[in-house]
């Protein structure tokens, strides 16, 4: 335990963690990061209550090899998945992860953890090895396959490792030609939910990691009617008719923006059931997005929303707009309300950060630097002297992100 | 950043001062060339062979 912070050594029981990731999130589409169309409230309450970074980086302006920066703390350069690639062609699936790859799942759950993955993972296949249940996860429910992730009326759903089929939705094959079927009976992100929320209600009475891979506000633009009717006629529109690959709309605008307002709501029901609970003040809880909001596309109107802020470029570019991140931490008591922080990090940052509030060493080889000081609400550590000041080297020689020289300000 | 990289292996890095231009309208690199040609350096530097041969470049 020595390298276990002194802020956090009060912490009678390790923290639960909670990482949601959002999909093609663009850094303005929060209200606490400027959007001024699209209804964020439990979001922004989350920020209000936690700290919100300015200066957050994906591992990626792509989706898998930005998740692999996340679950194994290596940068593009010794990442395992470097690009978005399917395994084959017609086949479900992305690249796998090279074997002996050493992910944040598998290192909290050898000390203890309880794991799970609600949503996309992206990363391989079971028939590879590739699965998240031979990454360090206890469990999986959602997609295991970006292509298959395009429709959110899936035929099925992946229960570990194994198909689950969804009552009253389409066909649909990665691949196939033509565009997606608008509707169908199940809506895939009201399932991950419900399976996220009765995740942690059975693993309430030990330490968790979960990760919610959330796939919206990705295409297809589909969202349930009960959510489509908040911005239904609220702005000009333009159908959508002639999508190639993704699903069409009758209302585009009013889509997106009910999708990113729904993921939204089930944010709020998350942190609504930790309160419920009584696991409030012993969860940290992350949020942020695998890359910046989509060009326009199949029906997306990120000029009209502004949804990367005032940042250049969009997803698959090294622009701002592609990699820069809307990012939210909160943990009660432990973080202190209302911050803002310019520190400077990416994903590759998050597996050592979460090693050290677990007390599990990182391996040696990683890029990553934990941020965890960034975090603190103790107030004698939460101004840049300071903070520059606690950070010389760890027990294991590796220095903490503010040793870099960047220092991870708070105000 | 540097652009392209798969298909010209030496392409020109290109710098922005975030602070001042958050839009990254103005490239500044010719005016900072001793900044510019370290972080391409530490682009080089910072990766090992993938085991994925399209990924090499």
């Amino acid at each position: 335990m020595a390298d276990y912070p002194a802020l956090f050594a009060a912490q009678a029981s390790r923290p639960n963690i909670v990482f949601i990731l959002a999909d093609d999130l663009g850094y303005g589409d929060l209200g606490c990061y400027g959007q001024t169309k699209i209804r964020t409230p439990n979001l922004d309450r989350m920020a209000a209550e936690g700290m919100r970074f300015t200066q957050f980086y994906t591992g990626c302006p792509v989706c898998a090899p930005s998740r692999c920066t996340l679950m194994t703390g290596k940068h593009l350069g010794h990442a395992t998945v470097r690009n978005n690639m399917q395994r084959g062609p017609g086949l479900e699936g992305q690249h796998r992860m090279e074997a002996g790859t050493v992910t944040v799942a598998q290192l909290l759950k050898k000390s203890g953890y309880a794991t799970a993955i609600v949503g996309k993972w992206g990363l391989g296949m079971p028939e590879e090895q590739s699965s998240p249940l031979d990454f360090g996860f206890d469990h999986h429910y959602g997609y295991l396959c970006q292509g298959m992730a395009h429709t959110f009326y899936p035929p099925y759903l992946w229960r570990d490792n194994k198909q689950e089929p969804l009552a009253g939705n389409p066909p649909y094959t990665y691949g196939q030609k033509g565009p997606i079927e608008p509707t169908g009976q199940t809506y895939s992100a009201d399932l991950m939910t419900e399976d996220a929320l009765r995740w942690v209600r059975g693993h309430r009475d030990q330490p968790f990691f979960l990760y919610i891979a959330s796939t919206i506000p990705h295409l297809s633009l589909q969202v349930p009617e009960d959510s489509l009717a908040e911005y239904r006629g609220k702005w000009p529109e333009t159908p959508l008719t002639n999508s190639k690959h993704y699903s069409n709309h009758d209302t585009p605008r009013a889509a997106y923006a009910a999708m990113v307002t729904r993921l939204d709501r089930d944010v709020g029901r998350l942190l609504s059931l930790l309160k419920e609970l009584k696991l409030d003040e012993n969860t940290l809880v992350m949020f942020g997005s695998d890359n910046g909001a989509v060009f326009p596309l199949s029906g997306t109107d990120p000029e009209f929303f502004r949804s990367n802020g005032p940042l250049r470029g969009y997803k698959q570019q090294l622009w701002e707009g592609g990699i820069r991140t809307p990012f939210i931490a909160r943990w009660p008591g432990k973080i202190k309300a209302g911050t803002t922080s310019d520190h400077i990090g990416a994903y590759w940052d998050v597996l050592p950060t979460l090693c050290e509030l677990a007390g599990a060493p990182p391996p040696a080889d990683i890029d990553g630097l934990s941020f965890l000081r960034c975090c603190s609400a103790d107030p004698a550590s939460s101004n840049t002297t300071t903070c520059i000041g606690n950070s010389t080297a760890k027990g294991d020689g590796r220095p903490s992100a503010s040793a870099t020289g960047r220092p991870c300000a708070s105000r | 950043m540097r652009e392209q990289v798969k298909r010209d292996r030496n392409s020109t890095p290109e710098l922005y001062n975030l602070a001042r231009d958050p839009g990254e309208t103005a490239n500044v690199a010719q005016d900072n060339p001793g900044l510019a040609a370290k972080a391409a350096a530490l682009m080089k530097a910072a990766r090992s062979p993938s085991s994925e041969p399209q990924w090499n470049f």
